[in-house]
C-alpha cells in the first residue's frame, strides 16, 4: 500500500482552520492563491483564473472564485475579507477575469485551477490541484517565461533568477548543511537565468530563509507553505 | 513515516505507544517544534472548533448563504431537552454538534475541517459530546485528535479524503472512521481495537457517493455528518466490545478507494447525479443559480 505520501503533518488532516464550505473549492482555493501570490511577491495587478473538470462545475456554490482572489491577495484561509475578495480586488483596481474550461483538467484531477498573476514587471502561472481536506499540489510553475512542470505538495522552495549551475549547487549545499532535507529538485536553467522548486521534506524556519535570501541577492526565494 | 494502518498498529504494540504519541513526535520533527508547540496548535483547533459547535447552536442557530439550510441543530437541541429521544440523549448530542458545525460551515462561518470542511461536523460531534458524557479533559482531547490525525493520513495517502475523487464515503466516511480509532483509544482499547473500530466504520459507509445539491455544501451534507457521529461511535463500542472486522482495515481502505474510483463523476462532487439530480434537486439548483446552469 501507501501509493502516495501528499499528506505529512497531523494538521493536513486536522485542519486547517479556516472559513467554509469546502476545504477543497474554498480552503485548497486560497491556498493556490497562496502559493501564485507568495510567487509573484508582490500584490498583482491582474488575476485570471481557468477551472476546470469539478471546479468548473461548483466554483460559484463553494466560493472558491473569492477563495483563490483572497489568496491572490495574500489572505489566508479563515480570513473573513475573502467573503469580499472580488469587492476588494476591485477598489484596488485589480483586474479579475474568470474562464471555466471544458474538457479534461490541465492538472489531471478533477480539483484543478490555472492561476495567471501580473505584477509590475513579472508574470506568473500555477497549475494547482487542491486533493481534499485544504490540501494542495503544484502541477506547474511559470515565472517570466520559464516553466517547470511537477507533481508535488508542500513545502515547496521556489527559487529563481540570475544563476548558474555552480551556484545553485552551492546554495543546495548550504541548505543541506542547514538540515534541510530536499525529497525532489526540479529546475530549468539557461545561461541567464534558472527556474528550481526543491520539495521539502521539513519546514523552513524563517531564520534560514532571511539567511539565504541575504546570502544570494542576485535570486528570489518565494517559500510555498 | 508509516505506510498502512498494520505497520502502525504493529509499531504501537511493539513499543507501547500510543497513535497520539506517534503523531506527536512526527509532528516535533517535521516542524522543528517542541512538544508544547505541537500541542497548543491542536488546542488551537479544538477552541476553532468548539465556537463553531456554539454558534450553530446559539439562539435561532445560522442559515445557510442560500437559505435552504441551517438552524435544525437547534430543532434538536429543543427536542432532547423537552423528550425521550428514541436514540438517547447522548447520541442526540453528537449528531446536535455535527450539525451545528456544518451548519456554520454552510454559513462561511470559521470552522476546522477534520479532514474536509464538508465533514467538519463528523468529528467535534463525538468529540465534544464524550467531554460531557465521559469527561474527557483537554489533554484527552488533543490526543484524540493526534489519534485521529494518524489514522487519517494513511486514508489520505492511501485512498482519499476528497469527495471528488472518493465520494462521501472518503469524507464523512474518514471522519467516521478516524474518530471511531481515536475514541478507542482514549477509552482504553489495543491498537488492533482501534483498526477493528475504522474498518468497521469505514466499511459501514462503503460506497456513499457525493451528490450535493447545486454543487453546494449543503444538502445532503449537513445531515451526513450526523450518520457520521453515530456511526463513529457505533463503530467505537463495538470495537471496545470485542468485536472484529473480519476484513482487515488495510483492506478496507483499499476497498473505499478502489469503490470511489469506480464511481462515475456524476456521483463525485459535480453536484449532477444523485439527490443533486432529483427533480428538487434540481430546482434548487435553477432557484438559486438560474436555468442556464441545470446540467452542467
Amino acid at each position: 500500500m501507501a501509493r502516495k505520501q501528499d499528506y505529512q503533518s497531523a494538521f493536513d488532516v486536522i485542519g486547517p482552520i479556516m472559513m467554509g464550505p469546502s476545504s477543497s473549492h474554498t480552503a485548497g482555493a486560497v491556498k493556490i492563491g497562496n502559493a501564485a501570490r507568495t510567487i509573484l511577491q508582490t500584490n498583482p495587478q491582474s488575476i485570471t483564473i481557468h477551472y476546470y473538470e469539478s471546479f468548473a462545475s461548483t466554483h460559484k456554490g463553494h466560493g472558491t472564485d473569492l477563495a483563490i482572489v483572497g489568496g491572490a491577495m495574500g489572505y489566508n484561509t479563515f480570513d473573513e475579507r475573502i467573503k469580499h475578495s472580488i469587492d476588494i480586488a476591485e477598489e484596488q483596481q485589480i483586474d479579475v477575469e474568470i474562464i471555466e474550461e471544458t474538457g479534461t483538467s490541465l492538472g489531471e484531477h478533477p480539483n484543478c485551477a490555472l492561476v495567471k498573476l501580473d505584477g509590475s514587471d513579472r508574470h506568473v502561472e500555477i497549475n494547482g490541484i487542491s486533493i481534499g481536506g485544504g490540501t494542495i499540489k503544484i502541477k506547474s510553475i511559470h515565472i517570466n517565461g520559464l516553466c517547470i512542470l511537477m507533481n508535488h505538495g508542500l513545502p515547496i522552495l521556489v527559487i529563481d533568477g540570475k544563476a548558474n549551475i555552480a551556484v545553485i549547487n552551492h546554495l543546495i549545499n548550504d541548505l543541506i548543511e542547514h538540515d534541510i532535507d530536499i525529497n525532489e529538485e526540479i529546475k530549468t536553467i539557461n545561461k541567464d537565468k534558472c527556474l528550481l522548486a526543491l520539495h521539502l521534506n521539513k519546514q523552513l524556519s524563517e531564520a534560514i530563509l532571511t539567511e539565504i535570501n541575504e546570502k544570494y541577492n542576485d535570486l528570489n526565494f518565494s517559500y510555498i507553505n | 513515516m508509516f505506510n498502512s494502518m498494520q505497520e502502525i498498529i504493529d509499531y504501537a504494540v511493539e513499543h507501547d505507544i500510543t497513535f497520539s504519541e506517534i503523531m506527536i513526535q512526527e509532528e516535533m520533527s517535521l516542524k522543528g517544534i517542541s512538544r508544547d508547540e505541537v500541542r497548543a496548535l491542536m488546542k488551537q483547533n479544538i477552541d476553532v472548533m468548539r465556537d463553531a459547535l456554539e454558534k450553530g447552536l446559539s439562539g435561532e442557530g445560522v442559515k445557510s448563504v442560500t437559505g435552504y439550510t441551517g438552524q435544525d441543530a437547534v430543532k434538536l437541541a429543543r427536542y432532547s431537552e423537552t423528550s425521550h429521544p428514541l436514540s438517547g440523549h447522548e447520541m442526540v448530542e453528537a449528531l446536535k454538534g455535527a450539525i451545528s458545525t456544518n451548519e456554520v460551515n454552510a454559513a462561511m462561518g470559521i470552522i476546522c475541517a477534520t479532514p474536509t470542511a464538508g465533514s467538519s461536523g463528523t468529528i467535534p460531534g463525538i468529540l465534544f459530546k464524550l467531554e460531557k458524557s465521559h469527561g474527557l479533559s483537554m489533554n484527552q482531547m488533543i490526543d484524540f485528535l493526534f489519534a485521529a490525525a494518524l489514522c487519517g493520513k494513511v486514508i489520505a495517502n492511501n485512498a482519499s479524503v476528497a469527495g471528488a475523487i472518493g465520494g462521501c464515503q472518503a469524507e464523512v466516511g474518514s471522519a467516521s472512521a478516524i474518530a471511531a480509532a481515536a475514541a478507542v483509544e482514549i477509552f482504553g482499547g489495543s491498537p488492533q481495537a482501534s483498526g477493528h473500530a475504522m474498518a468497521l466504520a469505514i466499511s459501514n459507509l462503503l460506497g456513499l457517493v457525493c451528490d450535493p445539491v447545486a454543487g453546494l455544501v449543503e444538502i445532503p451534507c449537513i445531515m451526513r455528518n450526523a450518520i457520521g457521529s453515530g456511526n463513529g461511535l457505533i463503530s467505537a463500542d463495538l470495537a471496545l466490545a470485542g468485536v472484529e472486522s473480519r476484513i482487515p482495515v488495510d483492506e478496507v481502505i483499499e476497498a473505499m478507494d478502489k469503490v470511489g474510483r469506480n464511481l462515475p463523476a456524476s456521483l463525485r462532487e459535480t453536484g449532477i447525479a444523485g439527490l443533486a439530480g432529483t427533480p428538487t434537486g434540481e430546482e434548487i439548483k435553477r432557484k438559486i443559480f438560474g436555468p442556464s446552469t441545470v446540467g452542467s
